[in-house]
């Protein structure tokens, strides 16, 4: 076992896609342990699947059916592979690099509310949506009145002056679209 | 700070779905007869008028037991998969204080440092909630800390502060640097942490 921790800037652990391959394996598991051991304790199908099993039994493995689940086979082999390869986007930024040995990451849903809280002054603004990745802070600002483009201003520095005490490892320049309420 | 190993979903994933792939490229193989195309792969192909009955028929003595296997392994598969979604705590051992002769002077539970540390950060001001975990050993010990702080705060500053306070008060415990102090931080308002607090008083 290693004795240093897991760094906290982790990329997505696929916990969602690993769930859903063991539930599928318990539930595909589960059905072949039945079938198996009533056929070798009774010596006959179940009852229940016996219609079943005698289509699939007699099915040619050059007929449509096999090819379609040969092509099901490919794609969730395709999605399996896709899910184990793909870094995926962190859901953490990193900020303030000191001397102190070690990381501080700060969830980017925390760093949006701040951005959202830090920009709820802005003259002539309704309201704003905002999302952080890893790359860029998003703003969508709902404007009243026609002065779009000085809300826009506004909002892109209260944006970026409100992560800017942060540090961030990687800038997060702000990318604010403005919508005009009626 | 509890944890799930992306390195071992990502196994997983990747070995269940180059076996899915192989699974679908063998039931294809019939369809685009690849068996008389490529003869060196003949007796692991199967053919066009092949069926699932007569694979049985031709591999009965050993597909029952081999179907057991499967099933079990597939059903342990699954089962030690899902147990592994469970976030999991780093080891955090005894740390023991040693003399320069190697000798054996204290023994320290990493909670009652814990509990210490988590005091000290919580005295920032800023700092609303703060868990720290001590692990390693005494010579090189590693802090995995979560703080959260008032958004309307000097976050700057707080996190120094908070960082520093616990590398220095670790340092001057157990008479050696840490390693790593990680710190993961959660943004507050001070205002709704009040009031969900005064909302909860009277049920308490």
């Amino acid at each position: 076992m290693s004795s240093e921790p897991r760094g906290l800037a982790r990329r997505p652990a696929r916990a969602i896609p690993t769930t859903i391959l063991a539930l599928a394996l318990l539930a595909l598991g589960g059905l072949a342990a039945w079938l198996i051991g009533a056929r070798l304790v009774d010596g006959e199908w179940p009852p229940q699947a016996q219609d079943v099993i005698d289509e699939v039994a007699t099915t040619r493995l050059d007929s449509t059916p096999a090819l379609l689940l040969a092509i099901a086979l490919a794609v969730i082999g395709l999605v399996l592979l896709l899910a184990a390869f793909k870094p995926g986007k962190p859901s953490r930024s990193e900020v303030r690099s000191d001397g102190v040995p070690g990381e501080t990451v700060v969830p980017n849903r925390d760093l949006a509310r701040l951005v959202r809280s830090r920009t709820r002054h802005v003259e002539g603004l309704q309201d704003t949506t905002v999302r952080v990745t890893s790359r860029r802070i998003d703003v969508v600002a709902t404007a009243l009145g026609d002065d779009t483009d000085r809300v826009r201003d506004d909002v892109s520095t209260a944006a970026e002056k409100a992560v800017a005490d942060l540090q961030p490892d990687r800038p997060l320049p702000a990318r604010v679209r403005v919508r005009q309420t009626t | 700070m509890r944890s799930i190993s992306g390195s071992g979903n990502r196994f997983a994933l990747a070995v269940f779905g180059l076996l899915s792939l192989v699974a679908a490229a063998w039931l294809a193989a019939p369809r685009f007869d690849l068996a008389s195309r490529w003869p060196a792969g003949e007796p692991v192909l199967a053919h066009g008028d092949t069926t699932p009955q007569s694979l049985v028929d031709w591999h009965g003595p050993w597909l029952v037991p081999v179907a057991c296997a499967v099933v079990i392994a597939a059903l342990l598969v699954g089962i030690t998969l899902l147990l592994r979604q469970v976030p999991r705590q780093p080891a955090a051992p005894t740390l023991r204080l040693t003399g320069d002769d190697g000798a054996l002077l204290a023994s320290l539970e990493p909670s009652v440092l814990e509990r210490a540390l988590e005091e000290r950060a919580k005295g920032v001001t800023g700092v609303l909630d703060a868990d720290v975990r001590v692990g390693g050993t005494s010579r090189a010990p590693w802090v995995q800390a979560s703080a959260t702080l008032d958004e309307d705060s000097e976050t700057g500053w707080v996190i120094d502060e908070v960082r520093q306070r616990i590398a220095d008060d670790l340092a001057q415990t157990l008479g050696a640097d840490p390693s790593r102090v990680d710190l993961l931080v959660h943004l507050r308002s001070r205002k709704s942490s009040g009031r969900a607090q005064l909302e909860a008083a009277p049920r308490a």
